[in-house]
């Protein structure tokens, strides 16, 4: 079998082309089927994100006879499917074989191949889509493995490295601030001043981030209360902002304003009436929304953008530093598991239907020989089928040494599917293992 | 707990594994992944020898090993790490125990200073009313040590949040909110304990010392200091009065208070335990 990924990523194609061949939840297990159906694919697992649209697969590899054919045969079943022109996205397509496709997985899984590198979302996609296929039946013992193992290797890279610590974005790095602030946001009230561009994605970062209660203030109480219906929150006038303020835990500032509207007075009051309880407030707007003098305040933790930005440039320092040490880990990681999932099963099969057969032709070899043959004593008959062994071996003895090596080296697929192909060996797999439960 | 030599080879085995088990948290909140496993494990080895010497001592004694400072120091360090491995167990709070243990290792050498300077021990506990009040104080000094841990926690991160360049330390501590609700559950168990532990030790006092006796008693004077502090503290904080930080800073010093109740006025020989045992006897 050969291990291939086929696809196309944020690294090679626009969003453009990313989209044309996107999977959605749902249409995975018929996208499995067609993949199975159609595409050369004896296993195969769909991974379809934002950022990319990638198909792992176990393929034979005797037909297609490169890894390049083959994961055009499967990108082009699936662009079928999807009614795409495959000549369209070809250019931006990516195909990896074999020790390389190990590696890969084994970086998507850990984030290292992401846009944001080190986020951690792309874990639990991988998981997803590996869930599906299992679920779908389109998983055997070859991806079932590699999805593990891989999938091992991304939990331990963010458990033991500093790649996934912090957040890279702005609203990340707020809700992380509140995050640290209150523990589980579902208890606590979120008001957002403004309803424009800035503040309706903050408010839709909170919102899936899980604050309990979302209040939108503004000027225009139209804006306000059309942020407030898309996001299921509640519209205030900004003349409330005493009471709201009272009432709210976190406050995001992205109001378009020349001067200040919170400052220390109106907080001290607010925090008067809520007894003291904290108050985060981010302030996102420039000018700012909120006077510096309120972070002085016991009680109150006040980040500008600036403190923000800053905040995610550390993260992604941070980050850059663990980077060759998480790559040298997966190469690692990768190697150790092809020696043992790889090219050495697939040659060490191989390897061994070819002495049986070639050992089988020899015997009957011999035995028609010795048929044609009558009245030979028992040690000149001895003679005669040791002679064809010794023959079968120096036969044999070069092929069996180039594979051996190659397996070795890491470079045996080609071979191993000549090996197969010339003496006419099955294609054939090691039995099915059951899916995880 | 008297000078058997495998009780204090039992102690000295602990002090090193909570010695292990402070480094290896320390270690893990770092983000070192070769202290993720261990430091709960070495605890609860740790706890385990303090246990069988404890139970040990209690069964040669023939009562509870809490006749002097030495040994109630070891039933504190024993109730607290219970309560911590308990808290750990289910919330996990593993940064709780690089503020506490340092503090357990230092009661550990407090209680061996003390058991130096007076290595006769003292005459076994056996009265129920001593020894209500001495597990009363003991698990109210055990709350206020929970509630120092969270304390000084609350401390380093809100000093993180703060800064505006949150470290990775920010990401291993827990929110500040948990940590607020950690030191208030911590004095709401605390108080009412340490008032009847104080109640039960005037009661069983009273017979048998004058009122001018206790009120010479720097200990007592001490503990009512104490009790006055932390009903003021959660009148507090219970009234939103105060919150946060400042309920942090004042759990830190509050526990510094119950130190010097435990330990200094030992130090200070004012001979508390004994006092009021010798006065108990005929």
């Amino acid at each position: 079998m050969r291990i291939l990924c086929a696809g196309v990523s944020h690294r090679e194609a626009p969003v453009e082309v990313r989209e044309r061949f996107s999977v959605a939840a749902g249409e995975a297990p018929e996208a499995l089927r067609v993949l199975l159906a159609e595409g050369g694919a004896a296993e195969a697992v769909v991974l379809s994100t934002c950022n990319r649209v990638e198909v792992y697969a176990a393929t034979p590899l005797a037909a297609p006879p490169t890894a390049a054919e083959a994961g055009r045969t499967l990108l082009g079943a699936l662009a079928r499917w999807r009614g795409t022109d495959p000549g369209a996205v070809a250019k931006a397509t990516v195909v990896r074989e074999g020790p390389e496709a190990v590696r890969h997985a084994f970086r998507v899984a850990s984030g290292l191949d992401s846009m944001v590198v080190g986020e951690t979302q792309i874990l639990g996609q991988f998981r997803d889509a590996y869930g599906v296929a299992a679920a779908a039946g389109a998983t055997g013992p070859h991806l079932n493995a590699l999805f593990q193992r891989a999938l091992a290797v991304g939990k331990g890279i963010q458990a033991e490295t500093g790649l996934g610590a912090g957040r890279a974005s702005v609203a990340g790095v707020a809700v992380g601030l509140a995050e640290k602030v209150f523990g589980d946001l579902s208890g606590v009230s979120a008001l957002l001043l403004g309803a424009g561009d800035t503040g309706s994605l903050t408010l839709r970062h909170l919102r899936e981030a899980g604050v309990g209660r979302l209040a939108v203030a503004s000027r225009t109480p139209e804006r306000a209360a059309a942020a407030a219906a898309a996001a299921g929150a509640s519209a205030l006038p900004l003349d409330s902002l005493p009471e709201a303020l009272a009432a709210s835990d976190l406050v995001v500032g992205a109001l378009a304003t020349e001067a200040p509207v919170i400052g220390p007075d109106l907080v001290r009051s607010a925090l008067r009436r809520r007894r003291n309880r904290p108050l985060v407030v981010l302030d996102l707007g420039v000018p700012r929304n909120v006077d510096p003098a309120v972070g002085a305040l016991e009680d109150v933790f006040l980040y500008d953008v600036d403190d923000l930005r800053a905040v995610v440039e550390e993260t992604l320092r941070r980050r850059s530093a663990e980077i060759a040490a998480c790559e040298e880990k997966i190469s690692t990681e990768a190697a150790a598991f092809w020696r043992r999932h790889g090219e050495p099963r697939d040659a060490g099969a191989a390897v061994g239907e070819l002495v049986r057969a070639v050992e089988g032709i020899g015997e009957e070899e011999a035995r028609e020989l010795l048929a044609r043959l009558p009245g030979l004593e028992p040690a000149e008959q001895e003679r005669i089928r040791e002679g064809v062994r010794r023959l079968v071996n120096r036969i044999l003895h070069r092929p069996l040494s180039e594979v051996r090596r190659a397996s070795e080296n890491g470079g045996a697929g080609d071979l191993v599917a000549a090996v197969r192909r010339l003496f006419g060996l099955p294609e054939e797999g090691p039995p099915p293992r059951p899916p995880p439960g | 707990m008297g000078g058997s030599p495998w009780l204090v080879g039992l102690i000295g085995a602990a002090v090193a594994l909570y010695a292990a088990s402070a480094a290896l948290a320390t270690g893990r909140l770092l983000g070192r992944p070769w202290a993720r496993r261990g430091a709960r494990a070495t605890l609860a080895a740790g706890f385990a020898l303090v246990t069988t010497a404890l139970a040990a001592a209690a069964a040669t004694r023939g009562s509870l090993p809490v006749a002097t400072v030495p040994e109630a120091c070891l039933v504190l360090i024993w109730s607290a790490t219970g309560v911590y491995l308990v808290l750990d167990a289910t919330r996990a709070i593993p940064a709780l125990g690089t503020v506490l243990l340092p503090v357990v290792l230092l009661l550990f050498v407090a209680a061996g200073l003390l058991a130096l300077r007076h290595p006769a021990g003292a005459p076994p506990v056996d009265d129920a009313l001593i020894l209500g009040h001495v597990a009363a104080a003991l698990g109210a000094y055990a709350a206020f040590f929970l509630a120092f841990g969270a304390g000084v926690l609350y401390l380093v991160q809100e000093r993180q949040i703060r800064s505006r360049a949150p470290g990775p330390i920010a990401d291993r501590l827990p929110p500040l909110a948990r940590l607020d609700r950690i030191t208030y559950g911590a004095l709401l168990a605390g108080l009412p304990l340490l008032t009847v532990a104080l109640l039960v030790g005037f009661y069983a006092a009273s017979g048998s010392l004058g009122a001018a006796d206790l009120s010479r008693d720097p200990k007592v004077a001490a503990s009512l200091v104490l009790w006055l502090f932390y009903a003021t503290l959660l009148g507090l904080r219970t009234g939103g009065a105060v919150r946060g930080r400042r309920v942090a800073l004042l759990t830190v010093a509050g526990f510094a208070t119950v130190l010097a109740t435990l330990v200094g006025t030992s130090v200070l020989g004012t001979g508390h335990t004994t006092a009021v045992l010798a006065a108990e006897r005929p």
